[in-house]
C-alpha cells in the first residue's frame, strides 16, 4: 500500500478500533469489519436490528481501500465520506483519556506530574469562517499553561495504567477550575487577536440591515417581515469566536516531559496568563 | 464580539473520570485529534471544496463563479451563465464549501419536477453530497439537504412546514420563473427563511428589466430601491446617455453572468441554416382561406391558426376541432376543417426527412405542438427513421428512457418545447427547429440542449420557415437580422429589455395583428429589427470605445 495519509489514518484507525487487515498488497487494503464497527459505519441498522432480535451472530462486511482512483474499492482522499465518517467516529470515541506516560526505561523510582491536556477547536465566523486548533495543557501542581501540547507529545508511549515503580503527584488543582484558568486564558489570547475580519463584518451587517429597513419603510412591509429579514441578516454576518472542545484529559507525565513542556511557554497564551495574575 | 466556550467540558471530563471504561487510550485519542486537524480549514479565503473534489473536472470560469458567490456577494446571488456552461457546477460548489467550513447544513433545492433526480444524482456523483428527494411524506425537519419541486413544496401541509423552517441555503432552479412578483411561486419564495440563496437562470431578463429587479428583490430586499424609482432612474441615467453603468455595477454585485465567449468555450461552432420552404398549392389555399376569415374571429385567433397551420395539418386541425366544439360558426370553419383533411403530407415534413435521411447523424427535431409532434413521428416512421418522443411533461423515468433509447437505438428525438430545459444531448450536433418560438429565449435554451459543454463538434442548426406567411417574417426579423443563432444573445438581454412597446413577444404579436396587410406588417417587423440592430450595433461600439479608451 502507497504511503498515502488517508490509507495510514485508515489502518490505524481500523485496527485499533478491532478490526483485522483481511488482505493487503501494493493496490488495495481489505479490512474485515468487526460487529461494532460494522454496525457503526455500514449504515444497515435494519440488518443489525434483525440479528438482535433473532439472537442470530451477525456477518460483518469487508471494505476494500484502492490506492488508484480506478483501482477495486473505495479510493481514498480528502473530502470523501467514508473518510469524515472516520473522522467523526474517531471523534466520538476519543474525546475523554487519563493517561500515564510509558517510563519503564527509568530504572528508580519516578513521580509523575498531573495535567490537564485539551485540544481546541476554535471558530472564527463573520462574512466567511475558519477555524484553528490550539491543543492546551496546564500543569494540575504548578498552574503553568503552555501551548502545542500534542507535537510535544506525539512522538512518546502512554498506558491507560501507571507504570511500576512510579507514583503519581496527587493533583491540587481540580481538572475542572483548571479547564476554567485554560478559558481565560484563551479569552485574553484571543482578544489580542487582529481583528479586521470582524470590523468588516461588523460594517456589512450594519449596511445591509440599514438596507432593509429602508425598503420596508418605503414599502410599508409588516413589522413581522422586516424582523424576520433583519435576523437572517444578523446569521449571515454577526461575528463571532466558538470554542469548542475536540478532546482531553488527565495526562500524568514524567518530569523530563514536564520540563520539556515548559519549553512551550513563551507563546501568546501563556503570555497571557502571566498577565492574568 | 460574541465568543462562545464549552462550559461544561471541564464537569463532564470530571464524571468520565470516575468511570475509567469511558476513557480512551493514546492511540485513540491521537486518532481523535487528527480527524478533527483533518477537517479543519485554516482559511477565511479560498474554495476548500477544490481539495475535496479532485475527480471534479472544473472550468476556470465555474471556480471563479463559487469564489465570488461566497467572497464577494457573501452567499446571495442570481448564476446567470448561458445555458451549457454548468449552472449546477457551481451551485454544488458554493452548496460543498459551505458545507464543508460548517456554515451551512440545513438545505433546500428547488427545481422544476423533471430536474429533481438529476440534481440528486449529480449532488451525489460528482460532490459526494447526499441529498433527498421526496416522495411520499416528506421529513421536511429531520433531512438536512432536500432536492424538491416547487409544486411539492407548496402543496399543503409541506407549504407551512417549510416556512417554519430556518434554511442554511436555499437554491432556486430555472429561476427565471419568479420574475412576477404578484405569482404564488415568488411569494412564497420570499417568504422562505434563508441565511443563503442561490438563483439560477440562463435569462435573468427574459422580457423586462422588472424581471431582474424581481429576482434581486429575493436575495436582497431593497438594493436596487423599490421597483418605481429604479425604472425611473434606470430610465433617465439612459435618456442622458450615462448608460446604466451605475445600475449594470449594482446589479454586478449579487449576479455572476460567464458568456460562451468569454470562457473560451467558442470553439465549437454554430452552423445555421434558414431553409424556407413552399406550401403546395392546396396548402396555400388553406392558408388564404385562414386569412379570409380573420375578421370573423378574434385577432389572435387568426394568428394561433395561422402559426399552427405553418407547423402541420393537424396542429391546426385539433384547433378548429376544438373551436368548432365550443362554438356554431360552422360556417367560417367548417369548409376549413374540410380542405385540410384533404391535403397532402405537410411540405416541412418532407424536407425534414430529405435532410435527415441525407446525413447518417442523429438530429433532435423540435416543435412547438403536440399534434404535429406525433405526426412528425409516424411520418418519420413511414419512412423507416426511428424515433422517439420527449417531452418535459414526462415522469423522470420515462425522460431517462427516452435519451437512452435517442442515445443508443433512435436517429432522432422529436421534442416539444417543455424539453427546453435541463437535458444534456451533447451525443447530437443536428438541430431542426421545424417551427420557431417567437422568444429568442426559448430559442437559446433549445439550441443550448445540444450546443453546451461537452459538445466537441460543431453544431448544426436548421431553421424552419414557410414562404409568405408569419413564419417567413419571424425568421427573418429574428435570426437574420438580429443574428441570434451567432451569440448574440447576451447583447440581447440589454437590448431586449429595453423595448419601447412591453414584452418582445407582445411586441411582434401586436404588430401582427395590427397590420391590416401582411405588406404592413412586414414594414413595422422591419422597423423593429433595425431598432435592434442599431442599439445592439450602438452598444458594441459603446464597448469598443470603453476597451480603447483603458
Amino acid at each position: 500500500m502507497s504511503s498515502n495519509p488517508h490509507y495510514e489514518f485508515a489502518k490505524t484507525f481500523f485496527l485499533e478500533y478491532g478490526c483485522e487487515i483481511a488482505e493487503e498488497t501494493a493496490q488495495y487494503l481489505t479490512i474485515q469489519l468487526n460487529d461494532e464497527m460494522d454496525e457503526a459505519i455500514m449504515n444497515r441498522p435494519f440488518y443489525w436490528h434483525y440479528i438482535k432480535q433473532m439472537n442470530g451472530q451477525g456477518q460483518p462486511m469487508q471494505l476494500t481501500f484502492s490506492s488508484h482512483p480506478d483501482g477495486e474499492g473505495e479510493h481514498l482522499h480528502a473530502g470523501t465520506p467514508r473518510l469524515h465518517q472516520l473522522y467523526q467516529h474517531a471523534i466520538n470515541k476519543g474525546k475523554f483519556t487519563r493517561l500515564y506516560e510509558d517510563v519503564t526505561a527509568i530504572s528508580e523510582q519516578a513521580s509523575l506530574v498531573p495535567w490537564l491536556v485539551v485540544n481546541f477547536k476554535i471558530s472564527f465566523t463573520g462574512r466567511q469562517r475558519k477555524d484553528t486548533i490550539q491543543s492546551i495543557g496546564l500543569n494540575l501542581v504548578h498552574g503553568t499553561i503552555v501551548t502545542n501540547v500534542m507535537d510535544s507529545l506525539n512522538h512518546l508511549a502512554f498506558n491507560p495504567a501507571i507504570s511500576d515503580y512510579c507514583f503519581p503527584l496527587s493533583p491540587l488543582i481540580k481538572p475542572q477550575s483548571g479547564y476554567y484558568r485554560m478559558l481565560d486564558a484563551l479569552e485574553l489570547w484571543v482578544n489580542d487577536l487582529d481583528h479586521t475580519w470582524a470590523e468588516d463584518s461588523l460594517q456589512h451587517l450594519n449596511k445591509e440591515k440599514q438596507l432593509v429597513n429602508r425598503f420596508f419603510e418605503q414599502q410599508n412591509m409588516s413589522e413581522e417581515d422586516k424582523q424576520a429579514e433583519l435576523a437572517t441578516i444578523e446569521t449571515r454576518f454577526k461575528p463571532n469566536i466558538a470554542f469548542d472542545v475536540i478532546n482531553g484529559g488527565l495526562f500524568y507525565l514524567s518530569q523530563s516531559t514536564t520540563a520539556n513542556l515548559s519549553g512551550n511557554r513563551n507563546s501568546d497564551i501563556t503570555a497571557s496568563q502571566a498577565s492574568l495574575k | 464580539m460574541k465568543i462562545q466556550f464549552d462550559e461544561h467540558y471541564g464537569e463532564e471530563l470530571e464524571k468520565h473520570l470516575q468511570a475509567a471504561d469511558s476513557l480512551c487510550n493514546w492511540s485513540q485519542f491521537q486518532l481523535a485529534y487528527k480527524g478533527a486537524s483533518h477537517t479543519i480549514i485554516p482559511e477565511f479565503k479560498g474554495l476548500a471544496a477544490l481539495k475535496h473534489l479532485p475527480a471534479l473536472n472544473l472550468l476556470p470560469h465555474q471556480a471563479e463563479a463559487a469564489e465570488s458567490v461566497i467572497h464577494k456577494m457573501d452567499g446571495r446571488a442570481i448564476l446567470a451563465d448561458e445555458v451549457g456552461l454548468g449552472k449546477t457546477i457551481e451551485a454544488g460548489l458554493v452548496l460543498k464549501e459551505y458545507l464543508i467550513r460548517n456554515m451551512a447544513a440545513k438545505v433546500l433545492i428547488l427545481t422544476p419536477a423533471s430536474l429533481v433526480n438529476q440534481w440528486v444524482s449529480e449532488l451525489h456523483s460528482k460532490f459526494h453530497i447526499q441529498a433527498i428527494a421526496p416522495r411520499k411524506k416528506p421529513l421536511w425537519k429531520e433531512w438536512d439537504i432536500v432536492v424538491t419541486s416547487m409544486d411539492m413544496a407548496k402543496r399543503e401541509p409541506n407549504q407551512s412546514e417549510i416556512l417554519s423552517i430556518h434554511y442554511d441555503l436555499i437554491i432556486i432552479d430555472e429561476a427565471h420563473k419568479l420574475k412576477n412578483h404578484k405569482t404564488k411561486n415568488y411569494q412564497f419564495v420570499r417568504a422562505l427563511q434563508k441565511k443563503y440563496c442561490l438563483l439560477l437562470t440562463a435569462t435573468p431578463i427574459q422580457n423586462k428589466i422588472t424581471d431582474l429587479f424581481n429576482l434581486v428583490s429575493v436575495l436582497k430586499p431593497g438594493y436596487l430601491g423599490d421597483l418605481s424609482s429604479f425604472k425611473k432612474t434606470y430610465r433617465e441615467q439612459d435618456q442622458k446617455g450615462f448608460g446604466q453603468n451605475h445600475i449594470h455595477s449594482l446589479i454586478n454585485n449579487v449576479m455572476v453572468r460567464n458568456r460562451r465567449k468569454d470562457t473560451g468555450l467558442n470553439d465549437t461552432k454554430r452552423l445555421v441554416k434558414n431553409i424556407t420552404v413552399s406550401f403546395s398549392e392546396a396548402e396555400t389555399e388553406v392558408y388564404q382561406k385562414l386569412h379570409e376569415i380573420k375578421t370573423a374571429f378574434p385577432a389572435f385567433t387568426y394568428l394561433t391558426l395561422a402559426k399552427e397551420m405553418c407547423s402541420s395539418r393537424e396542429a391546426c386541425y385539433m384547433s378548429i376541432q376544438a373551436m368548432l366544439a365550443k362554438s356554431d360558426d360552422y360556417q367560417h370553419l367548417q369548409p376549413i376543417s374540410e380542405a385540410i383533411e384533404q391535403l397532402p403530407q405537410h411540405a416541412k415534413a418532407e424536407k425534414m426527412v430529405e435532410i435527415i435521411q441525407a446525413s447518417q447523424e442523429k438530429f433532435i427535431v423540435f416543435t412547438e405542438y403536440r399534434a404535429t409532434q406525433f405526426y412528425l413521428q409516424w411520418f418519420l416512421q413511414q419512412h423507416g427513421i426511428s424515433s422517439v418522443p420527449f417531452s418535459g411533461k414526462f415522469k423522470k423515468g420515462k425522460r431517462d428512457w427516452m435519451k437512452q433509447l435517442f442515445e443508443q437505438k433512435a436517429q432522432v428525438m422529436v421534442a416539444t418545447e417543455a424539453a427546453g430545459e435541463g437535458i444534456n444531448l451533447q451525443f447530437c450536433r443536428n438541430m431542426i427547429n421545424y417551427d420557431l418560438p417567437w422568444n429568442p429565449m426559448r430559442l437559446e435554451q433549445r439550441i443550448g440542449r445540444i450546443h453546451r459543454f461537452g459538445q466537441d463538434r460543431d453544431v448544426n442548426i436548421f431553421n424552419f420557415a414557410i414562404e409568405g406567411t408569419i413564419e417567413e417574417h419571424i425568421l427573418h426579423l429574428l435570426y437574420e437580422k438580429i443574428r441570434l443563432f451567432e451569440g448574440a444573445i447576451g447583447n440581447l438581454d440589454d437590448i431586449l429589455e429595453k423595448l419601447p412597446g412591453g414584452t418582445f413577444d407582445q411586441e411582434i404579436t401586436r404588430i401582427v395583428n395590427e397590420s391590416a396587410s401582411d405588406g404592413e406588417a412586414k414594414i413595422k417587423l422591419d422597423n423593429l429589427s433595425s431598432y435592434i440592430s442599431y442599439t445592439q450595433s450602438q452598444r458594441e461600439e459603446d464597448n469598443y470605445e470603453q476597451q480603447s479608451s483603458l
